[in-house]
């Protein structure tokens, strides 16, 4: 996705905003390189038909040099198609030539394919029922008028040989060499009969066809519609969310900034509990700032469904090594070592958000350092088994009381000897690691002893990043 | 010492900012909306400017005006500092870091989170009025 597109008046960097080309213009690309893939395999036939012509069959009479014609003819063709299409696609704006190609083309395969069946007998082989898949393609892709138009053409051409050996103007072929191809064009009715016949077919599959595909099409416009609607709600929700986070912090933002003035000497030099006061002042403004975000982050996540986040393959390693040099920072000040006990695990590979992932990581290392007592070890390790990867974050704290295990993911929730031991925290932390372990649909396992220390461990479904193409270990909407 | 303008429509911030930088020697001038910025800045010849984000009438007007600034080629190579009490902490969807600068998203030349520690932003200042002199 690129979401540096900053021209509008919108913060538009969502899941949601991503450019998608339409489904239509997706299926038509698809179809046309089917289409070339088929004709090889339909020059491969003429050439494999031309072989086989050659042998003396005791049953029927082939001619080898029409399969070869008509080998060379969509082998020549195909290969015009095949780079046409390429240089097309090259084109950001490449729908409608490449709708003009794909009509092109039929016309193309409509003669090869008349040509084909006439020297094959006509109404001898099934090769006319290829025309249909021709037919349902053209009353997908086109117009109706312009798929009509395709589907007179397919009828002329199938039944173009039949109608000229009616008239005499061609040779008739007959590769059984029966009496029936022959009392057919003899017989004016029975001909006629059989030209009707195909038409119907055809202007029965354009008619059946065409109704689907119309109300389909009402149905696309009426999702694209709502998807519209959903990244105005989205952009609407993220313009909003800014702003709060912008009014809620902002204030807290200048008293802080005065804090450090007074803190610093700026307005004169301050008396010694004057300044305590002042300090304290500035502890209580963090507090509050921090709550305001943990309340803000998670109520954005709590509206996200996972179809909304932007998932992208991220090296867990790598981000959890910055989280636990960030934990060892915190721990240093607090007497506690953060132990890094991954580095047998590289490379191992998660659909993920970076920037949630950090926020997850860095509640449960650093929840892990506060719950600490002095001189506590705190040790991270990842588990890979099978196609999954669990992050384990250990302590040796105060523990959770039994009682208390099932409620630490409920918003503000905090047990009494977690508010003895760390009295300023949020009670959000680990509903916000809740909300990113639901996003990135991974599991959490909480085991914990009263004054013994709290095991968290998390396990996500690995993958191949050479899958998604993407830079590997790298969100590239959130760099850090 | 250096000719700063600062643009923010938060009093208390420009306030304090005022106190540090002043202290500090600086010459300030405020401006609390991004209105005929160009013709201010041109007419200012400020030697740094530091720049919020979000202003009431538009909640990307810092972004746009970073990069009006670096269109204009009188004025392209004054410095600018953004400033935001949004950043990527605060909002994980849309937040801002340092590594977010770039000509086309971010023109500037550094960001710092309000409320910025005083010694970090005068080292700040310091070190990007030192690149913009050795330019």
């Amino acid at each position: 996705m690129e979401r540096r597109q900053l021209d509008s008046l919108t913060f538009d960097w969502g899941a949601v905003t991503t450019y998608r080309p339409g489904l239509r213009s997706f299926e038509l690309v698809a179809r046309v390189r089917w289409f070339i893939k088929m004709r090889w395999i339909a020059v491969a036939a003429c050439v494999a038909g031309a072989l086989a012509a050659s042998i003396d069959w005791p049953s029927f009479a082939l001619s080898p040099f029409h399969f070869a014609l008509d080998a060379g003819f969509l082998g020549l063709t195909n290969l015009s198609y095949t780079l046409l299409s390429r240089r097309l696609l090259e084109r950001e704006d490449h729908h409608h030539p490449i709708h003009t190609l794909l009509l092109v083309q039929m016309f193309g395969d409509f003669l090869a394919l008349g040509f084909l069946s006439y020297t094959c007998g006509t109404i001898e082989t099934p090769l006319l029922t290829l025309f249909l898949a021709h037919i349902i393609l053209a009353t997908l892709f086109f117009n109706r008028g312009i798929a009509l138009i395709v589907i007179f053409g397919a009828w002329v051409f199938a039944s173009l040989p039949l109608a000229l050996e009616w008239a005499g103007w061609i040779p008739v072929i007959s590769i059984f060499d029966s009496s029936f191809k022959h009392s057919v064009v003899d017989d004016d009715l029975v001909t006629g009969g059989f030209i009707t016949g195909i038409g119907s077919v055809f202007f029965t599959c354009w008619y059946l066809v065409s109704e689907i595909s119309s109300s389909l099409k009402l149905r696309e416009r009426q999702l694209e519609e709502a998807y519209e609607l959903l990244v105005k709600l989205s952009r609407e929700k993220t313009q909003a969310t800014l702003r709060a986070t912008h009014e809620l912090k902002a204030p807290f933002a200048a008293i802080k900034s005065y804090v450090y003035t007074l803190r610093d000497g700026y307005c004169g030099p301050l008396p010694e509990k004057a300044g305590k006061v002042v300090s304290r002042i500035g502890d209580r403004c963090d507090q509050l700032t921090e709550k305001i975000t943990d309340i803000i982050h998670l109520g954005n996540l709590k509206t996200l469904v996972v179809t909304e986040m932007n998932l992208v393959p991220v090296e867990l390693s790598k981000l959890l090594f910055q989280e636990i040099e960030e934990g060892a920072l915190l721990g240093e000040l607090r007497g506690t070592v953060v132990e890094n006990q991954i580095e047998g695990e590289r490379s191992v590979h998660i659909l993920g958000s970076a920037p949630h992932l950090h926020t997850m990581f860095k509640n449960l290392i650093q929840n892990a350092v506060r719950y600490s007592r002095d001189q506590g070890r705190v040790v991270v390790s990842m588990k890979r088994k099978a196609k999954r990867v669990s992050v384990r974050v250990r302590d040796q704290g105060i523990g959770i009381p039994q009682e208390n295990l099932e409620r630490i993911f409920d918003e503000h929730f905090r047990s009494n000897n977690a508010v003895a031991h760390h009295p300023n925290g949020t009670g959000l932390g680990l509903p916000l690691v809740k909300e990113i372990v639901r996003l990135h649909d991974a599991v959490i396992h909480v085991k914990s002893e009263l004054g013994a220390g709290t095991h968290f461990t998390v396990s996500f479904e690995t993958i191949e990043p050479k899958k998604y193409g993407g830079k590997h270990g790298e969100d590239p909407h959130h760099r850090r | 010492m250096a000719k700063i303008l600062i643009i923010d429509d938060d009093p208390d911030i420009v306030d304090s900012l005022e106190l540090i930088l002043g202290a500090n020697g600086h010459e300030i001038s405020v401006r609390a909306d991004t209105e005929k910025l160009i013709e201010h800045v041109e007419r200012a010849a400020p030697d740094l400017i530091i720049l919020d984000i979000m202003f009431p009438e538009d909640p990307q007007a810092g972004f746009t005006a970073a990069r009006e600034l670096q269109k204009t080629e009188k004025i392209r190579d004054i410095p600018v500092l953004l400033l935001s009490a949004v950043n990527q902490r605060s909002n994980m969807s849309f937040g801002f870091s340092t590594a977010d600068i770039s000509d086309d998203f971010m023109p500037v030349e550094a960001f710092v989170e309000k409320p910025v520690e005083p010694s970090k932003l005068l080292a700040q200042i310091d070190q990007l009025l030192g690149s913009s002199a050795g330019d």
